[in-house]
């Protein structure tokens, strides 16, 4: 529905300062993002929200825009996943540097307890395998064990930390952190096979 | 850590990407990335890799009035919605919004700067004269940095910079090859100041990478390297 090269042209045009073509631009990635915000926020309201900001901040950015360096979904999507990634560590705020946390590396954000509930989409992460320029992740996907997808997928649509993602999965932090290395390990090696 | 080591840069940079860093070593690796275009050619790839996910999953299309908000967020007047603009107003968001952003649009910033020709070659004995204009992520100019006629850099504001008052900017020297960041002193939100800087230093701004500014805790980076988001960038340019 919403070919590549099309939203590139819009996205450049909005960047040119043109509102009928963000408008357009808007109607054909907001199914997908609004979507993608939600996995993330699991709150309809916040998620409105979020996605507002988030077309804020494209609209005002979309001339820095560069179709070399990224496809215009990628693009616009690291917006709103930043944009909702900070109104989650807000909630749930983290220790600042001289904090006390200097010798951590990581996991300073305390898991949530209410984590798993009102959560519009319950039920193991599974996606469709998709047809277009997608397939190949769908299908890199399938060849990680459970675990490695479920860690990946946790982390990045519930922009879940790794601590966050073993306390989701009742397992190891440990464990939690090798099945993400070594998916992204394997994702990358299948998708430059 | 070594973050030269590639493969370690490149599993920081899948971490980064995926979003599972804490705090701490998220904006830790901002700073590194900042001042090192191959850890941001490495986000950009697994970010053009993982954010492939949101092809898989299914659409759903958001309700009308979000259209209408956002367009009455962006033109008011246009639009005949006059409502107050959120972002312009609150100062305390600006730095969280870009220290979202660091990847998506500070960074296009940082390269266009660091891609400018090359400054020439310095003299070996006098401290070279020179001015840098360190700019925000929009090109707006905020700190002019020169050497002081007295010894030291001379900073002033160009115009008041936004800061919450538990937090400070700190100037960065950004030396040649991509080594790690040397601090120069905190630079003041309005006004002027003169940082002390021994001689040699002043000399390796001009044959370095350039200068930047990253937002720390009150009383600069607890670490010695940038632990918050560059906000600013600069590049030193011969006085003629």
């Amino acid at each position: 529905m919403s070919a590549p090269a099309e939203l590139t042209d819009l996205l450049l045009a909005s960047g040119r300062g043109d509102r009928p073509a963000f408008e357009r631009l808007y109607r054909l990635s907001s199914p997908r993002l609004y979507s993608l915000a939600r996995w993330l926020l699991k709150r309809d309201a916040l998620a409105e929200e979020i996605m507002q900001e988030a077309y804020v901040q494209i609209w005002r950015d979309a001339a820095r825009f560069d179709p070399a360096r990224a496809s215009a979904m990628t693009w616009m999507a690291v917006i709103v996943r930043h944009c909702a990634l900070d109104e989650l560590r807000r909630k749930r705020p983290e220790l600042e540097p001289g904090g006390g946390s200097a010798g951590s590396d990581e996991d300073d954000a305390m898991p949530e307890p209410g984590v798993a509930e009102a959560d519009p989409d319950a039920g193991p992460l599974e996606l469709a395998l998709a047809d277009g320029d997608r397939r190949q992740l769908g299908i890199c996907l399938e060849t990680l064990s459970e675990m490695q997808r479920q860690s990946i997928l946790l982390a990045f649509l519930r922009g879940l930390t790794h601590s966050e993602v073993a306390s989701a999965l009742a397992a190891p932090l440990g464990s939690v952190k090798s099945w993400v290395r070594r998916g992204l390990e394997q994702l990358k090696r299948c998708l430059t096979s | 850590m070594n973050y030269r080591d590639p493969k370690l840069g490149t599993r920081l940079a899948a971490e980064y990407a995926l979003g599972t860093m804490g705090g701490l070593a998220r904006r830790r690796f901002e700073g590194l990335m900042a001042a090192d275009p191959w850890l941001r050619r490495e986000v950009r790839a697994w970010q053009d890799d993982l954010y492939g996910i949101v092809e898989l999953i299914p659409e759903r299309t958001p309700p009308e009035r979000l259209w209408t908000h956002i367009e009455t967020r962006l033109w008011p007047v246009a639009t005949g919605r006059v409502v107050p603009l959120a972002p312009k107003a609150r100062p305390s968001r600006l730095w969280q919004v870009w220290s979202g952003l660091a990847t998506a649009a500070a960074l296009l910033l940082a390269v266009a700067v660091w891609r400018a020709p090359a400054p020439p070659s310095p003299q070996p004995l006098a401290v070279p004269d020179y001015v840098a204009v360190v700019s925000d992520r929009d090109g707006r100019p905020a700190w002019l940095v020169r050497p002081a006629p007295g010894g030291g850099l001379a900073v002033s504001a160009l115009a008041p910079q936004a800061l919450a008052s538990d937090r400070a900017f700190e100037l960065w020297l950004l030396p040649p090859g991509g080594a790690p960041p040397k601090s120069l002193g905190l630079l003041p939100a309005d006004g002027g100041a003169r940082l002390g800087v021994a001689p040699e230093r002043l000399r390796e701004i001009v044959e370095g990478d350039g200068l930047a500014v990253s937002l720390e805790p009150a009383g600069g980076s607890p670490t010695g390297a940038p632990t918050g988001p560059v906000l600013y960038l600069g590049k030193p340019l011969p006085r003629v």
